[in-house]
């Protein structure tokens, strides 16, 4: 299956649990980790999403282009 | 919930988003996001580390992080639009090492422990736009809103900030005005309009609104400004401050209604400033000597009392002055008292062709007509039908003086000293 130039943290690979109790840094990892080459959009849904431990961008050789994109502000 | 939060919990020594990891990331784009911190994270930074190229920040809110809300490096073409970086241990933003195109708009930068903005070296910086955006340090008085601080050499170029808030700090804009700053660590091209530099709220704490050393071409224009409170001058240059344009700005008391400052001159310090150009402004050279202290020799214009719009005009020599006065309209049987006891020549016109040329003496109390040509003028005051320029002794003034019977348009020209 090609990969997808836009993934939802939420959604397959990690799948986001976006509670704020959870530890969701590996779901959002992984959803960075699933865009293709040429990099891509990580879609934030409206969520508090607990990281533990810091998010990695990769380097350009490994993803062109990387977005993390929310929905606004949290409140 | 009305967004999107990433919420990070480490303690330590950890940042949130980290651009790294075995090579450069390029197109980093970061949008819509709340990236909050764990308060009692040390040595964190929302994003961190080396970026190379085109990185996006928009509307990202990063706050209450252990470090810096945003900390880039060695990046180009980067673009910090819309965010909040508020309530960070260090600086709101920190852009450290090489890289150029920078642009900071409409970005809150408020309540950061180090400073609102910050450019660290080593620099080689070049082309950095900060427009619009707050970067007041309320909470921590001595931390510049725009500082640059030197750590090896380098040069910073092409700096514009404008329509910005930079309130409510000792030291507003801090361009390597302390620590190492060397010859080889020199700020160019670096312009500041249209800003707010006050720091009339602040309630402690020392320092100049601008302090700069080794700049060239610094261009200072139409910002206000306020001495505060424990601050003596707006601005202070230290070696080799070249090229420094400085005019349009207003340096207020700070209290009641916005007066220039006594003390609103910028002061030069150290040796070797070339090039410094003043409109419309007091300065002070300190150089290796007994401070000079002079006015700008272009044309300063005053405010004085008036029926409508007085003004003085120095014409470039503080003993030589050009003044308008009484202008507007006297009512029949109205009066004007000049501001002043001048000695000189008044030229009064009013309209069609009355126009008359009077001597004024000072503080002989006299006055001697010159010429009258339309004979509508008289130097007796209380003269019936006439319009009379005279001593008033009640007063103690020149009083203009309208009995033609009907209201009447003057204005008043006097060359005195």
């Amino acid at each position: 299956m090609a990969a997808v130039d836009c993934l939802n943290v939420k959604e397959s690979p990690g799948f986001a649990v976006g509670d704020g109790v959870a530890d969701d840094r590996a779901a959002i990892q992984a959803a960075i980790d699933g865009l293709p080459a040429r990099g891509g959009v990580v879609f934030f849904p409206s969520a508090r999403y607990k990281c533990a431990g810091s998010l990695t961008i990769p380097p350009d050789s490994v993803k062109r282009r990387v977005t993390l994109l929310g929905s606004g502000r949290g409140n | 919930m009305g967004g999107s939060e990433l919420y990070f919990t480490q303690t330590t020594n950890s940042d949130g988003v980290v651009a790294a990891g075995g090579g450069t990331p390029v197109d980093v784009d970061l949008r819509d996001l709340l990236l909050t911190g764990n308060l009692s994270a040390r040595d964190g930074f929302a994003l961190t580390n080396a970026l190379d190229g085109r990185v996006t920040l928009e509307r990202v809110h990063s706050v209450g992080w252990g470090g810096s809300g945003i900390k880039i490096d060695a990046a180009s073409h980067t673009l910090i639009r819309r965010c909040l970086c508020k309530a960070n241990s260090q600086h709101g933003i920190l852009l450290s090492g090489a890289g150029s195109v920078h642009q900071i708009l409409e970005t809150d930068c408020v309540g950061n422990t180090l400073g609102g903005l910050t450019v660290a070296g080593p620099v080689q910086l070049g082309s950095v736009i900060v427009r619009g955006g707050v970067y007041a340090q309320p909470n921590t008085i001595d931390a510049p809103a725009i500082s640059l601080d030197f750590v090896a050499n380098g040069c910073l170029d092409g700096v514009f900030v404008e329509h910005a808030r930079l309130t409510r700090n000792a030291h507003v804009i801090r361009l390597g005005a302390s620590g190492s700053a060397s010859l080889g660590q020199r700020v160019e091209a670096f312009s500041i309009r249209h800003c707010d530099l006050s720091g009339s709220d602040q309630t402690a704490g020392t320092g100049e609104l601008i302090s700069a050393r080794y700049v060239q071409s610094l261009e200072i224009a139409y910002n206000r400004l306020s001495p505060g409170q424990a601050v003596t001058r707006p601005a202070v240059f230290e070696d080799e401050a070249r090229d420094v344009r400085w005019y349009g700005n207003l340096v207020t008391t700070g209290t009641g209604r916005p007066s220039v400052a006594a003390n609103a001159r910028p002061t030069f310090r150290g040796s070797d400033s070339l090039g410094a150009h003043f409109f419309g402004m007091p300065f002070q050279v300190d150089v290796a000597g007994p401070a000079l202290v002079g006015q700008s020799t272009s044309a300063l214009y005053t405010p004085t009392r008036g029926l409508a719009t007085a003004w003085t005009d120095t014409l470039g020599n503080q003993n030589a002055r050009w003044l308008c006065e009484a202008t507007g309209t006297l009512l029949d049987n109205g009066t004007y008292d000049f501001t002043e006891k001048f000695s000189g020549l008044v030229f009064i016109a009013g309209t069609g062709h009355e126009v008359a040329i009077y001597v004024l003496q000072g503080t002989a109390n006299a006055v001697q007509e010159v010429s009258d040509p339309s004979g509508a003028f008289s130097p007796i005051l209380g003269t019936p039908g006439m319009c009379n320029l005279a001593y008033h002794a009640g007063t103690d003034k020149y009083r203009l003086e309208n009995k033609r019977g009907s209201p009447k348009a003057y204005q008043c020209w006097i060359m005195t000293r």
